[in-house]
């Protein structure tokens, strides 16, 4: 894959995949941080971010600086996975980054998996998204898991067993509805399906 | 003895229960913490004594249950982790006081030695270790005659007697008191005239004519407009026709901190049912409520005493909270013309109970005294109602004695209790006329309670024949406590009238 490193405006360096710009070419530090502020939802009460597009990582920059959360990167070309690597210096306790070219390598990854058996958001960095948009969605609804198999896989990670079989219809709009409804959730822990009720009365 | 205190609903909801955390806190060896909605960590450096804030941000954990790009899971696992560190805590005792099934599943799930307040068990029974909270969860939200005030439900099932509303002025409060540049002198009367629901404001035009009256009456006194910076832009027009009027009216949008300076520093504060009304009771200003709409005065009237409260008499009053207005203009809110409130606000100043009652008995608006009674409890009473007030005081004594136990000991406190409705009723009548009316009356509703419940609870074997076809054990054994009840309460209102009865013949 040709990968192109570029100046821009601003003085930062910026990378061009495939004739795309991965940031912005006037302020690549400003982009970043407006991207920050418009998602700003839980960011600051998840113990993982996990970030699909390595981009030209100033994203991942402002994310450090605006959070204490572990940085989980996923980036499915591996030469763009090192490139951003060599571009930065990101500290190596707090940000990690994954080369992940499926969903099926992304349920093996060990990290991802310890990831979601804790609090985590994920979100897309659009620039990096663009053009390679069928693993970037298939990755993204593994791991916001709105549809059975996707929800029984991170289910299974923390111990809880199968979801109900009935829930498999109407794939990708699973609400705590549902999930209340679920065999799992009445059979599991009762304090656990405590959680559930409390979630569901706010969404009434 | 470490606690934990819920309050999960909003700012004037939180102020409430103020006088709870102020006397759990004070008591020796006690750590208090506290629970919240996160809006409400803004009135953290008012409230003095709590160790810790948790927070949860209920709209976020709604936000991820419903957008598609969260995960479903962000909103559980978040929930989970916030109540785990809090049960890690592992507190002695924690009290609900938000009272919704969203918290009664999280006292549910949190793990402590002892609850108090609504909160569902792990075999999903709803539990409230008190009278007090059960009292609370059958009349929240029933229209019921009389009610009590929430501070004070929460009060008593703390075991509190007093109500400490003390609230810390900060540095940040009176410097934005300063920046208002008041004048020495002449009285400052404070409006705060938006709430958060339109049904329980009262129009524009009608704050505008108040205060052009009040200031026609005193050219010495000066306003403050109060609100939040939400509410900027309202108040501002409301500010401009004052100013065309001649009316000297400041603007001030400020924060907690400083509406409390602001306050501290007012002679009366005009208000909705807002929480800056509760805020209130925390300061020396004097206060006039307008319980317009959904506003129920009886259950969050202002706390403080000899504050005045004034409602329309509109049939519809108060409606409910989540339906719109059913009449084609807002008739509370006519019924209170800025006139009559005007002079209710002048004699409310030079404290002349009577002119408010005679305007009281002939105007188309109640108006109610608050008062802390010698039991120490709250009541509105209504000022051109003995009877009420009679009853009210008697209602309150009752329930104080029946949730407390108090009439099962071998010398019940019938006697004690009765000598304090007496010398409530003396303060509050001041002529002997009238002060024991309707004692007769009210007995003789008492008996028809108790041959009505009887009769009910005699109709079948199990108790209560149920109106739908399906017979719900829990719900007829609800009912058989509810008429159980009704019938311990009236057994200890008689003995109560019977006592007074005799205090006022000895009286004579």
């Amino acid at each position: 894959m040709l990968i192109e490193q570029l100046v821009a405006k601003n003085g930062d360096s910026v990378l061009r995949v495939k004739g795309r710009l991965l940031a912005s070419r006037f302020d690549p530090r400003k982009e970043a941080t407006d991207w920050v502020a418009r998602r700003l939802s839980f960011i600051d009460k998840v113990k993982t971010l996990i970030i699909l597009g390595a981009g030209s990582g100033y994203h991942i920059f402002e994310l450090m600086v605006r959070t204490r959360a572990e940085i989980l990167v996923l980036e499915p070309s591996l030469d763009l996975f090192e490139v951003v690597q060599r571009l930065h210096t990101f500290d190596s306790s707090r940000v990690r980054f994954e080369n992940v070219q499926s969903a099926k390598g992304l349920r093996a990854t060990a990290s991802v998996r310890q990831a979601v058996k804790e609090s985590f958001r994920v979100l897309v960095h659009p620039s990096s998204r663009s053009g390679r948009e069928k693993i970037f969605d298939e990755l993204q609804a593994q791991l916001i898991a709105r549809d059975w198999g996707s929800l029984t896989w991170q289910w299974k990670l923390q111990g809880l067993g199968d979801l109900a079989e009935t829930l498999r219809v109407d794939a990708g709009k699973l609400t705590i509805y549902d999930l209340e409804q679920t065999e799992l959730v009445q059979n599991s822990v009762e304090r656990e399906r405590l959680l559930i009720k409390a979630l569901r009365e706010l969404v009434k | 003895m470490k606690i934990l205190v819920v309050s999960l609903l909003r700012l004037g909801d939180f102020i409430q229960t103020v006088p709870v955390i102020n006397g759990l806190a004070r008591k020796p060896g006690v750590e208090l913490d506290v629970l919240v909605h996160k809006p409400t960590l803004q009135l953290a450096p008012l409230v003095r004594n709590v160790r810790k804030w948790w927070s949860l941000d209920r709209d976020e954990l709604q936000e991820g249950l419903g957008r598609a790009d969260i995960p479903m899971m962000t909103s559980i696992h978040v929930l989970r982790e916030t109540l785990d560190e809090v049960s890690a805590t592992e507190y002695d005792l924690v009290i609900n006081l938000t009272h919704t099934r969203f918290s009664g599943y999280l006292l549910g799930y949190i793990r402590a030695k002892e609850k108090l307040g609504m909160h569902v068990d792990e075999f999903n029974r709803v539990r409230f270790n008190s009278p007090w909270f059960r009292y609370l969860d059958r009349h929240a939200k029933n229209p019921v005659p009389d009610v009590l005030n929430y501070s004070d439900i929460f009060l008593q099932a703390c075991g509190l007697e007093h109500a400490d509303w003390e609230m810390r002025p900060t540095a940040q409060g009176m410097s934005e008191l300063a920046a208002l540049s008041l004048p020495d002198c002449g009285a400052l009367i404070v409006g705060q005239t938006l709430t958060s629901d339109a049904k329980k404001n009262w129009s524009s035009q009608s704050w505008t004519q108040l205060f052009h009256e009040l200031y026609v009456h005193d050219k010495n006194r000066h306003f403050v407009l109060l609100g939040a910076p939400s509410e900027q832009e309202r108040l501002t027009d409301q500010i401009e026709r004052l100013r065309l009027m001649g009316v000297p009216a400041r603007l001030g949008i400020m924060s907690l901190d400083g509406a409390l300076a602001l306050l501290n520093r007012a002679d009366l504060l005009i208000t909705g049912d807002t929480s800056i009304k509760h805020l209130a009771n925390a300061s020396r200003a004097r206060v006039v409520e307008l319980s317009l709409g959904s506003s129920d005065f009886r259950r969050t009237g202002v706390f403080k005493s000899e504050s005045l409260i004034l409602a329309s008499r509109a049939e519809c009053a108060p409606c409910a909270h989540s339906s719109q207005c059913s009449q084609d203009t807002h008739l509370c809110g006519e019924n209170l013309s800025p006139q009559l409130v005007a002079e209710a606000c002048e004699n409310f100043l030079k404290s002349d109970w009577s002119a408010l009652t005679m305007a009281a008995q002939h105007g188309k608006f109640k108006a109610m005294r608050t008062r802390r009674l010698h039991s120490g409890m709250w009541l509105a009473s209504d000022l051109s109602d003995q009877k009420s007030v009679v009853q009210g005081l008697l209602n309150r004594s009752t329930w104080k004695l029946l949730f407390n136990q108090e009439h099962r000991r071998p010398l019940a406190a019938i006697g004690s209790e009765s000598v304090l409705i007496k010398e409530d009723l003396r303060e509050l009548f001041p002529t002997s006329f009238g002060r024991f009316a309707g004692l007769d009356f009210i007995e003789q509703e008492i008996e028809e309670v108790r041959i009505s419940s009887e009769h009910q609870l005699a109709r079948s074997p199990i108790g209560i024949r149920p109106d739908s076809k399906t017979v719900s054990i829990t719900e007829i054994r609800e009912k058989q406590v509810d008429l159980g009840e009704k019938l311990e309460l009236g057994e200890i209102k008689k003995k109560l009238i019977r006592s007074l009865k005799s205090q006022s013949m000895e009286n004579l």
